[in-house]
């Protein structure tokens, strides 16, 4: 403590020795405006520090082109690779559907030729256009089931945006502390969040191998759903 | 099982709607509706008729958590069967879902073989006397 803190210090003391209520209020008052002035002036040069320090490695402008710029760019093709794998997931879908009518047709012509007189070469004919059919059958459901990558990745490429945009958005807050934007200029794009409540827990998505920790398959799942009584 | 009953399909992915309504397809259940949403299948349960709930959970609106909590919440759909479908695989999701009076949980990325398993497990759970 400096020698004026050490006096300022007793003149408190010393005004609660006399009763001085008011007295020491008042002094108290000063020396918290004073600390307070003090911490002002602090943050008031580091402010122009980075300022300088920004301005002065000229990434000043890049910065802005990267918050104003680069970032919005980057966040609209993650939004068209979203719209991309979904346009081509529901053509795969389509295409199955066509490729379940093809398949009616060809059971109606099973049922034709159970009307032909038998011979070895007919029942020959028509189981393997049977097994041939149920194959077909089975590989379309499966071809279906598979495009449910979509969903998954779509979701794990939203999560990826959200976070970029909240980079984005600290940047653009810093810039402006910086003086480096004018107060009133909005980010560009807004962050999204995906948590509605602050205070719900953190959401993983979908599981990503070697990262999300300890992830649940649906075996485990279903233990632990049993052990709770379900 | 009543394979014309009315199910509710909700998701924010359409590409996963049409999964799941084409899965239902092919186990008889052909009386399917859906909702982009949590916010958007509200009022549509409110209104229909519907027996039967699939959700996601993760949604932008109304998360499937919150629309299961709001359905539980209710007094004319609290018994609502709801089963939820969705990528979250943490202990911690399951056992809210859990506590919220979830069905059933299935984790994506499921086979329709899964999808019937639950299903059926539901319905004789909700057949047996109280």
């Amino acid at each position: 403590m400096s020698a004026t803190e050490l006096e300022k210090a007793r003149g408190l003391v010393a005004a609660l020795e006399r009763g001085d209520e008011a007295g020491y209020e008042t002094q108290l008052a000063q020396m918290l405006r004073e600390r307070e002035n003090s911490l002002f002036v602090s943050v008031a040069r580091l402010t122009r520090e980075l300022h300088q320090a920004i301005f002065d490695q000229r990434l000043d402008g890049h910065l802005s082109s990267v918050a104003h710029d680069q970032i919005p760019d980057a966040c609209s093709r993650l939004d068209y690779v979203v719209k991309l794998t979904e346009n081509a997931a529901h053509k795969s879908l389509d295409l199955v559907d066509q490729g379940r009518d093809s398949l009616r047709s060809l059971k109606t012509v099973g049922d034709l030729l159970s009307d032909m007189p038998e011979s070895a070469s007919l029942n020959t004919a028509r189981s393997t256009l049977s097994s041939g059919i149920e194959a077909l059958r089975g590989q379309l459901t499966q071809l279906a089931q598979a495009q449910e990558y979509q969903d998954l990745s779509g979701q794990l490429i939203k999560r990826v945006i959200s976070l970029v945009r909240g980079v984005e958005s600290a940047l653009l807050d810093l810039l402006r502390a910086a003086g480096s934007l004018p107060g009133g200029v909005a980010p560009v794009s807004k962050p999204v969040s995906n948590v509605s409540n602050s205070a719900a827990p953190v959401l993983q998505g979908p599981a990503v191998p070697g990262l999300n920790g300890a992830q649940i398959n649906q075996q485990d799942a279903d233990a632990l759903l049993s052990s709770l009584g379900f | 099982m009543d394979t014309n009953m009315k199910i509710l399909i909700v998701d924010d992915f359409s590409t996963m709607r049409r999964i799941v309504k084409n899965l239902l397809a092919d186990l008889g259940f052909t009386n399917t509706q859906e909702a982009d949403d949590g916010k958007t299948a509200w009022p549509m349960l409110q209104n229909g008729d519907f027996e039967f709930v699939v959700t996601d959970w993760n949604m932008p609106g109304m998360t499937g958590i919150e629309l299961l909590k709001t359905i539980r919440a209710d007094a004319k759909l609290a018994s609502l069967p709801v089963l939820m479908v969705t990528a979250e695989a943490q202990r911690d999701q399951i056992i809210e879902a859990a506590k919220a009076g979830v069905n059933g949980y299935i984790i994506k990325p499921f086979t329709a073989a899964t999808l019937k398993e639950k299903l059926d497990k539901i319905f004789q759970r909700l057949a047996q006397p109280a």
